[in-house]
Order: C-alpha cells, then structure tokens, then sequence
C-alpha cells in the first residue's frame, strides 16, 4: 500500500508541472503584459505612477526576460504563496482567495458526503428491491435531480425557504457575522446556512450516484461469488452488505473522483445564483475583467486541488479494492 | 426406506417441479424430478446443458434466484440426530435453512474463477464459513482454516489464507473451494461441474481430492456433469437427466453396459472412443426443446429415434424397474419390465 501511494505521488509531478504551465500561459493570455495594463489603469484613474516603484516591479517580475525565466519567477514565487496582484481590487491575490477557495473546498466536500449519505442507501434500496415501487419512486427522483439544472433547484429551494419558512437565503453568513472574523459562532452561523448550497450542489451528484450504485449492485448480485456466500448460509442481509455492496462501492469510490470537477463547477453555479462568498463569483468576475493574475491563481488552485482529489479517490479505491494495490 | 444399494437414504428429492417467472414467460426448468441420495454414496446426474442440473441442485440448498419458485414435490433431508426435514417448507433465509446450508450440505461450483469474492482474502471467505456454523473464535477459525487449506493439498497455507483469490491459480482455487466447502464436517457435498473450468490435468487432481476427501469423511457426493468419463471414475450410482426429470437411472455398470432409453444411449454413442476423438452432447440428433416449451408425453420424442408414435407425445412414461437398481422411464419397455 505505501509503494502505491508513493508511486502514484510520483505521477503528481508532472501532472502538476502542465497544470502550473497551463495557468501561466492563461496570465501571458491577454495583449500587452499586465504590467502596462496596470500602469494604464492607474493613468486612466488619475494616479501618478511612480517610475521607481514601476522598475521594482519589472525587476520583480522578470518582465522583457525570456518566457521561461518569467515562468520560473512566478512560479517560484507560487511555491511560496505569492499569486501576484490583483489590478482589480489592487490587493494580493492570496488574500482574496484564501478564505474563498476554503469555503468553496468546504462546500463541496460537504455536498460530496451529502450525496454519499443519501444516494448509498437509496442505491442500495433499488437495487434490492428492484422494480418495487420504492426503486421507481427512486428512480424517478433521481432523473428528476439529474436533468434539473443546479441554478434552477437553487432558485426553486430560495423561493421555497423564503415564502414558505421564512429564512433568510443568500450568502453564507447572518447579516451580523458577514464582516466579523472567524469563531466558532460564526462557523455554526455559517453551518445554519450551508444546508441549502450543499443540497443544491450535491442534488445531481447524488442523483448520478444512486445510478451508478444501482446498476453495480444490480451487476454484482447476480454473480457467482454471491451464490457462494448464500451456499455458506450467510445471513442475506450481511451477505448483500459484505459481498455485492462492497463490490459495488469500486466503481462508486472511482466516480467520486470525477464527481470533484463537477462539484466545484457546480458549485460556482449555485454561489454566484446564492451570492456566497465562494470562489465562484470571483473567478467569474476576475475572467471577464481580464484580472489575469487573479484568475490564474484561480485555475491554478482549482486545479490541483483536483488532482489530490483525485489522488485521495486513488488511494481510496485501492483501500476497497486489493487488485489494484497488488499491481 | 433405503437406496437401490441398501444405504440408508440421506437425502430425497420427490417429484420436484421448478418454475422462472420471466419476462419471456414461464420457464420449467425441473418436471418431477425424483432421486435420492444414500449415506456415503457419490451419486452422479448427467444431462445436457440446460436439462436443469443445476437448479435442482441450487433448489435443494434453496438458493434459487429470486425469480424462481419450487412449485411442487418435496426436498426430505435427513438431520443428524435421525430427524427428517422437508426443505421445501423451511424458509430460504429462516435460521433453520442457513444452518442447513454449509453445515448440512455444501456445494462446490464449476468458476473457480468468479465464485470466491474477489475483494476478500480466502482466509476470510473461509473464516467465515467456520465462525457461522461453529463455536469458534476467530483465532481457532483461522487455525482450521489453514488445516483446511493443508489437507487440500495447498502448499504453505498459513501464507496463502491471507492471499486474495487473485493470488491462486484455477486448481489452486477450486482446491480452496473444496476446503471451504468441507471446513464446516457437512454430510453431503454437491459438486456441479467441478472441474469443466479446468485443464486436464488438473481435472484429474481435482476429482481425485474431492474422492479422497470423500472416502476420509463419510461424505456422500451429490456430482453433476455432462461428462460420462468423470461419472464413471467418480460415481456408484447415475442419473440421466433429460429436460428436468430424471429418465433413466441405475448403477454405473448397468448404465454404462446396458443403456436402455434412447437418450442414454445418443449420450453413450457421444462418449470421446479410444482414438481420442470427443464429441460434444449435442451431436444428439434435432435441438434441445427448451424450458419454456416442454413437450408433452415424453420430452424426449421430439428427438428420440426409437419414437413409437402417438403415446409418446401424449403419454408420460412411469418409470420401470429393471433388475435390482435400474430404472428407466420409456414406452419401449413397457411390456419388458421386470
Ligand atoms: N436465472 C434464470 N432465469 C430464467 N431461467 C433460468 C435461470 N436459470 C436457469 N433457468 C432455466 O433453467 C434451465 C436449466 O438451467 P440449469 O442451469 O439448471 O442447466 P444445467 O443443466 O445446469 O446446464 P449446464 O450444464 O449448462 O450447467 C435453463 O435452460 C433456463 O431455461
Ligand atoms: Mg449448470
């Protein structure tokens, strides 16, 4: 297990290099370098540029070198936290991500057990107790959550809180705790909150989940190891849990792990319809505002917070099943 | 009552019918079937593909898919301690049933490929097993388990019980198969096809562990095949089962030198001769009518050469004794029987 893990750490590398590579040439990407876009903004508002400050900052950016060594400069800066600036909020770049990118992670990780909760129980309903009315209703349900787009829930459920129970929806946090640092009250405000993102964002996945683990299960109980397990006189119940449903899980543990893109992107959906302070909203801004080194930063930590994603899913999915490990 | 060699009968199946609710419509894969198996005795029932072999077996463990019901006769096992039990009166998941299953009889498969879960050591697949029919913990459990593994003949067990199956070769699988199966002291073993997966050789082996196995406990073998070589090296006593009952029946010798019914005998012709040429069952004239359409009379007639005409489309033949063991169910020894 731990010549698998560290072998798979190994293929991180170079995923992450193309990844680091990729959201460089998104910052290159606009016309001119950001420099004299920046000087140009700070012109156009009024602001006299102070020439000494500008040439650190060529300096510090390698600006007129070769491509490559401008890479390297921002890069190595990356590994130690730096993003650059932004030219839209004249702030670091870290400083508007970090909290953001948090509760985006939180969002989705938490719409991921969601859909875990509520689809492995469902799917496995379904599965057993296939063409019942419950496999229908599930069924049903779960097409309906499937083909709805994730805006449209968000707005329906809005309405619904709003009209119906008279919640205040839109954003994370009580008007009292939105600009008030961190504590735990405003982590269980935030908690109070968090229902209706996480059920908006976790619906299609969820949806795909019961799917997925109904046509495994269905797949899995016919076959011949189960037959075995009933010549043994296991009792059904453990049987189904211990054999078919644990077989089943692989195929379920490797989708999460393209659940994630999906999740985040999702999630950006539901945050910029609910206004929450995720990342979604700020990605989108920063794209259309050519705020490139904000959104290459962006990309950046999207991205390779998808591949431990997917690195967690790996190493999961050798957990559950042994051939993997033992290739 | 007794067997036709004046065992004692452990288990009897009576006029057994078997029915699939599908979607195609109903299948009846068993017809009446009848036969019994005697303390100790190894049984043989041959038949084609699809002649329901193997669902009268999964009925007698009552594990039938969930599509299918037992629509008539009885399964009577005899209990360890004297008492009978029909099985077809027990519930498939009651208590009673699963001791049954495994502790009473056990069955071996023809995959070993596909019949251990992949995603479980074997020592756990075989533990398991143990701890459900027995007193033991699971320290003892594992220690048996690897007696098991041992006197199958697999080489240093106590490292192969925490191998998954993948780890095992063909043999060496259906060599653990024969293990878990046996593990738990059951008095009847079914064995369907247990070595139509494997190569020749290690067929051999295979069938030699399971008589060996046999002989050492006391076993009765209940063995399934299509083979006729493996029923005469393996058997005492032979079924021939054709479309879910049971045509003929007697010792391996009577069968096997005396063939009455027309079916039997295409088998027989369908026996590899000594040149080593084998041909498959199906060289049978005309094709195997099938479960959802059984002809009426004798199922065979819609292939028998020996066809006599309009009662054997609309007559089921009783079965008739000839000499002390040999039964068969045909018109043409109407008149003969003894
Ligand atoms: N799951 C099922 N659903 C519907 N029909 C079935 C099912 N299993 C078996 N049958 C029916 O029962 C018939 C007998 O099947 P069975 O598996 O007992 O044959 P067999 O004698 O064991 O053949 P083989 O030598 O190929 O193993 C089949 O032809 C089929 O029509
Ligand atoms: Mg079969």
């Amino acid at each position: 297990m731990a010549r698998f893990v560290f072998r798979r750490l190994l293929t991180l590398i170079p995923t992450l290099l193309v990844i680091s590579i990729i959201s460089f040439i998104v910052i290159q990407l606009p016309p001119g370098d950001w420099l004299s876009t920046y000087v140009m903004q700070l012109a156009q508002s009024g602001t006299l540029v102070d020439q000494a400050e500008l040439l650190a900052l060529e300096r510090r950016y390698a600006m007129g070198q070769p491509m490559h060594i401008q890479y390297f400069r921002w890069i190595s800066r990356v590994v130690r936290g730096d993003f650059g600036m932004s030219f839209e909020y004249g702030q670091p770049v870290r400083e508007l991500i970090q909290e953001r990118l948090l509760l985006t992670v939180f969002i989705s990780f938490c719409s991921l057990i969601f859909s875990w909760v509520v689809a492995f129980p469902i799917g496995i309903y379904s599965a057993v107790k296939q063409h019942s009315m419950g496999d229908y209703a599930a069924t049903f349900v779960g097409f309906l959550g499937l083909s709805t787009p994730n805006f449209m829930i968000a707005l329906v459920l809005m309405y619904v809180a709003m009209q119906h129970f008279g919640l205040s929806v839109g954003g994370l946090f009580s008007p009292e705790y939105v600009r008030a640092p961190w504590s735990a009250a405003r982590f269980f405000d935030m908690l109070k909150n968090l229902w209706l993102p996480v059920i908006i964002v976790g619906t299609s996945g969820t949806a795909t989940l019961i799917r997925v683990l109904r046509n495994n299960l269905l797949d899995e109980l016919q076959k011949q190891y189960v037959v075995t397990a009933r010549a043994k006189g296991v009792h059904a119940v453990r049987l189904t849990l211990k054999y078919p449903v644990r077989m089943a899980l692989i195929p379920f543990v490797s989708v999460a792990g393209w659940q994630l893109p999906e999740l985040v992107s999702g999630e950006m959906i539901t945050a910029v319809v609910l206004s929450l302070p995720t990342t979604g909203p700020l990605l989108l801004s920063a794209l259309l505002a050519q705020d490139m080194y904000l959104a290459g930063g962006f990309i950046l930590l999207l991205a390779v917070l998808m591949v431990i994603g997917t690195l967690l899913s790996d190493i999961l999915l050798a957990l559950v099943d042994p051939r993997i490990r033992y290739e | 009552m007794v067997t036709a060699k004046g065992l004692p009968w452990i288990l009897r199946v009576n006029d057994l019918y078997v029915e699939f609710w599908t979607h195609d419509g109903v299948a009846r894969p068993v017809n009446g079937l009848t036969l019994q198996v005697g303390k100790g005795q190894s049984v043989g029932v041959v038949g084609e593909s699809g002649c329901g072999k193997s669902v009268t077996a999964l009925s007698v463990l009552r594990i039938l898919p969930k599509a299918a019901r037992i629509s008539g006769g009885k399964i009577e096992l005899q209990l360890r301690d004297g008492s009978t039990r029909d099985l077809t009166q027990l519930s498939t998941n009651s208590n009673e049933m699963r001791r049954i299953r495994g502790g009473e009889i056990a069955m071996i498969f023809q995959e070993p490929m596909t019949a251990f879960s992949p995603v479980h050591t074997i020592g756990n697949q075989l533990c398991e097993a143990i701890l459900l029919h027995t007193d033991c913990d699971e320290k003892e459990a594992k220690e048996r388990s690897v007696e098991s593994l041992r006197s199958v003949g697999i080489p240093e067990p106590h490292v192969r019980i925490d191998e998954y199956p993948f780890q095992f070769s063909g043999g060496m699988r259906q060599r653990a198969m024969i293990a878990m199966a046996l593990v738990c002291n059951p008095r009847i073993l079914i064995a369907d096809e247990p070595t139509t997966a494997l190569d020749v050789t290690v067929q051999a082996q295979v069938l030699q562990l399971i008589k060996q196995m046999q002989s050492q406990i006391g076993l009765a073998l209940y063995l399934i095949t299509h083979d006729l070589g493996v029923i005469a090296q393996m058997v005492d006593y032979v079924y021939v089962m054709y479309l879910g009952c049971i045509v003929e029946e007697g010792g391996v010798d009577d069968i096997f030198e005396t063939p009455l019914h027309p079916y039997t005998r295409d088998l027989m012709r369908s026996i590899p001769t000594v040149s080593g040429e084998r041909k498959p069952l199906s060289t049978i004239g005309g094709v195997v009518p099938n479960a959802y359409s059984i002809p009426s009379g004798c199922s065979f007639h819609t292939r028998c050469k020996d066809m006599q005409g309009e009662v054997c489309r609309s007559e089921r033949p009783a079965p008739r004794r000839f000499g002390e063991s040999h039964r068969v169910s045909c018109v043409l020894y109407e008149d003969a029987a003894r």
